[in-house]
């Protein structure tokens, strides 16, 4: 019984402080030469984001240790090292959502600009990004442009 | 003036070694001391093909910053000038994506099977759906190459530390840039308690420095002990001056005119000839005890025949055709003579008196028959051949730097999953050479050399064009139909415009390409557990110090006995010549030194320096045994050969107290040898 409260806290105190951002993502892929829409939500607390797409039945999950994928019927778990990707992508949210200057370092060089924030790719990253591009205006994110160097670009816009 | 002419020799010579930058010869080197031939060549050759020196970083700290601080750490280093990020040289990347179909195994199996617009569809799906973008190998975009894992920047260990790699930039090759860079490491190395770096650079730094640490000790050390024997017992400070300065001409000398005969002038070689050379004090001490620089007699006869007997026991032995003992001979041969031509013309014009003091020896005698100490030392030399091994590894009279040793092993286990080697190939064209690395790497995957991302024509000739036209045809006949953009896939298993490079075009040294007198060489970065099995091919050659040195001992050994026995049969000679009536008792002198340090024997293997300094010991007793039995003999003769056994012990002794192996069995086999010629001078009946 003690063990269900103690869960029961950690739920509560895991996503009652988190915030849920709900965003448009419209990505160009160069070889099909066409572009993609599709909106999403990000649920960011300081140590884990929760990424759903609308209509898709799938989410995933990052924390400190882990990347899982979760499905109603299944849990798929990774390691950062096996889904460097999606980790660099969560970083990527987490430093721009957190304002965490530091965790965006870990992987770009931060350019704060006038009207936009811009980061550059450092080392192995920097043969498929070519730069991203950001702007807050407070705490809402108005726009992230990430330019890859196979000319794809996703843009993401906060919705709410 | 001729009170000044000794300390304006030293002068002159000493502007004369500046002049002609006499010690920029000296090398610290291990590789100095091996034997001249092509195997040694080779190993230069591949010391300047293979100048890539890396940098590897440890940092471990238990909290989740332990990443960040390293980036950090990193950031850091790159500010030092010579240290840069470790990126794959641009050449080789180059050729590697022109000629991916030429240098890479298709999988047939694969290649057979794969249903193309299946896999394209699943490559469309993961484009769309995959939130950060997906990256399409536009040269194998159905994967039918197998791809290695590209290198990760950062390894993380079970330690909570990561690893990461720097390079050193090619042009980082001079002693002093090694130095700054050290320093400059070390120096942010102290920052971070859990930082542990290393790169090979660290050992040429701290084994010079060791060396230079030891090499100062050992000087201080004998001449504290030369200056007590002149200032405590000779007490004739005006003799201590003139015999140092004469000492250090003769050093300069033998230096100058070895500098201009050798390339490259191992310290091991000048250390150990700068403690012969302090042999030549006996000439001194027998001209001096004997009055000779009173009565301005400028010949004696016995000091001749030991500056002989010695310096041509030396020049017997500079015909080994080893590099090292070449050195040592030569040098002691001109240092030597030097001294014996000042301590017997110069001296005598610088009016020293001769001491008259009581000798200690006069009270201590046993009078043991000299048949009975040659028939004793025989038999412990014969005991001892039984027990003699020999330690060939010429790695051992290296310093030990172990915790250089043990941070190499860290980053080497951690890094690669089996220990590599490096084998040198030689082939007669370019044509040749690029075909062997390629056979090679074919029957031993894990072989890597910057060669292999040139394509051999064997390779393009195995090439199917047909399979690779069917592919290039199908793949862009679905892409078309599931609306990829027209030119995608237009270069994928596309192989008619791809030619082979004109081999004389490339840039050799991009590739680790040397050419060797008439010859192209390259070399190989092969696993330890195949290293044997790829020596055996023809035209590969061992990159071992320790291969090398013995077999190159092994080729010469015929040679080195030869002149071994024909130094002994010159001594016995010399013997014959100097003393005949005492021949038993100056053999003593030979026979009893070599039986004691035999004793080494029975503690550990003899490795090559002991060898050679019981051959010193050989010319040092007959030098002795000349003396000793001379029909001039008096108690001034015990004087002055007490007085050169003591300096013996200043020059050689002292290497007892060395770290380094090299010298250590130097130091140890003179001083079983010093006490071997004082316990005879103290037992053999009628030596005195």
């Amino acid at each position: 019984m003690r063990n269900i409260f103690f869960y029961f806290f950690i739920f509560l105190t895991t996503y009652s402080f988190a915030q849920e951002i709900h965003f448009k993502e419209i990505k160009y892929i160069f070889a099909l030469d066409s572009e993609f829409s599709k909106q999403g939500s990000l649920k960011i607390d300081d140590k884990k984001i929760q990424l759903k797409y609308q209509g898709d039945s799938k989410s995933v999950l990052f924390d400190p240790e882990s990347i899982s994928f979760i499905t109603k019927e299944n849990k798929e778990i990774f390691t950062h090292e096996e889904q460097q990707e999606y980790t660099i992508f969560f970083s990527l949210v987490q430093g721009v959502f957190n304002n965490d200057i530091k965790k965006l370092q870990e992987n770009f060089t931060l350019k704060i600009q006038k009207e936009e924030n811009l980061l550059i790719p450092n080392e192995y990253l920097s043969s498929i990004i070519e730069k991203i591009v950001y702007k807050k205006d407070k705490e809402k994110l108005v726009y992230l442009h990430i330019y890859f160097l196979n000319q794809d670009k996703i843009k993401i816009v906060q919705l709410d | 003036m001729t009170k000044y002419l000794n300390p304006l020799i030293f002068l002159s010579l000493f502007c004369l070694v500046f002049i002609f930058d006499a010690q920029k010869s000296i090398s610290v080197q291990i590789s100095s001391i091996l034997p001249s031939g092509e195997n040694k060549e080779l190993i230069r050759e591949f010391e300047k093909l293979n100048q890539h020196k890396q940098l590897y970083l440890y940092y471990e700290d238990n909290t989740p910053k332990a990443l960040l601080t390293l980036k950090e750490i990193e950031k850091r280093l790159l500010n030092i000038e010579g240290i840069n990020e470790l990126t794959q040289n641009p050449q080789q990347k180059a050729f590697q994506e022109r000629y991916f179909y030429f240098l890479n195994t298709i999988d047939h199996k694969k290649a057979d099977e794969i249903d193309v617009k299946k896999e394209l569809e699943k490559l469309y799906q993961k484009m769309v759906t995959s939130p950060f973008g997906f990256r399409i190998d536009q040269k194998d975009p159905l994967e039918l190459y197998q791809k290695s894992n590209p290198a990760k920047k950062y390894t993380k260990l079970d330690t909570l530390g990561y690893i990461t790699l720097l390079s050193l930039d090619k042009n980082i090759n001079s002693s002093k840039d090694y130095n700054r860079i050290y320093n400059e490491i070390k120096k942010i190395e102290k920052e971070y308690t859990g930082l542990q770096t290393f790169s090979v650079i660290y050992y040429y730094v701290e084994n010079a420095n060791k060396i230079k640490t030891d090499t100062n000790k050992i000087i201080y050390l004998a001449l504290g002990i030369l200056s007590l024997l002149y200032l405590l017992i000779l007490r004739d400070i005006k003799l201590l001056f003139h015999t140092f300065t004469s000492l250090a001409s003769s050093l300069l000398f033998a230096l100058l005119i070895s500098s201009l005969i050798f390339d490259e002038l191992s310290i091991f070689a000048l250390i150990f000839a700068i403690s012969i050379s302090t042999v030549a004090i006996d000439y001194m001490f027998h001209n001096y005890m004997h009055g000779y620089y009173d009565d301005m007699n400028f010949f004696n006869r016995d000091v001749f025949f030991g500056m002989l007997s010695t310096t041509g026991a030396f020049f017997i032995l500079s015909f080994s055709g080893f590099t090292l003992i070449t050195q040592i001979t030569i040098f002691a041969i001109l240092s030597l003579m030097f001294s014996y031509l000042q301590f017997t013309f110069l001296f005598p014009k610088l009016k020293l008196k001769t001491p008259n003091k009581k000798f200690i020896f006069q009270s201590i005698q046993l009078n043991i028959s000299p048949k009975l100490i040659t028939l004793f030392a025989l038999l412990f030399i014969f005991i001892s051949f039984f027990n003699l091994q020999l330690d060939t590894n010429i790695k051992t009279l290296d310093v030990n730097n172990e915790k250089l040793n043990s941070l190499h092993q860290f980053f080497e286990s951690k890094l690669l999953k089996d220990k590599k080697t490096a084998i040198l190939l030689k082939e007669p064209s370019l044509d040749s050479l690029i075909n062997s690395a390629h056979e090679i790497k074919k029957e031993y995957p894990t072989v890597f050399s910057p060669i292999l991302s040139i394509p051999s024509k064997a390779q393009q000739n195995t090439l199917e064009k047909s399979r690779f036209t069917t592919l290039h045809q199908k793949i862009n006949a679905y892409a078309k139909e599931l609306g990829f953009r027209k030119e995608f896939f237009e270069r994928s298993y596309f192989i008619e415009n791809i030619s082979l490079p004109d081999y004389t075009l490339i840039s050799q040294e991009e590739f680790a390409i040397s050419k060797y007198k008439q010859e192209y060489i390259t070399y190989l970065i092969v696993s330890k557990k195949d290293y044997e099995e790829i020596l055996k091919k023809q035209n590969t050659h061992s990159l071992s110090f320790k291969e090398l040195f013995e077999q190159e001992l092994t080729s010469s050994l015929k040679r080195l006995s030869i002149l071994g026995v024909i130094t002994f049969i010159f001594i016995l000679f010399m013997i014959y010549l100097s003393v005949k009536e005492e021949f038993l008792k100056a053999l003593n002198f030979i026979l009893l030194p070599i039986a004691f340090t035999l004793c080494l024997t029975f503690f550990y293997p003899l490795n090559i320096l002991h060898i050679f300094m019981m051959v010193v010991l050989i010319s040092i007793g007959i030098d002795y045994g000349i003396y000793i039995n001379s029909k001039s003999l008096d108690t001034q003769t015990y004087k002055a050969v007490l007085f050169s056994l003591l300096s013996t012990f200043a020059g050689f002794g002292v290497l007892i107290f060395s770290n380094i192996t090299a010298l250590f069995s130097i130091g140890i086999t003179a001083l079983m040898g010093i006490i071997s010629l004082i316990i005879l001078l103290m037992i053999q009946k009628g030596t005195r």
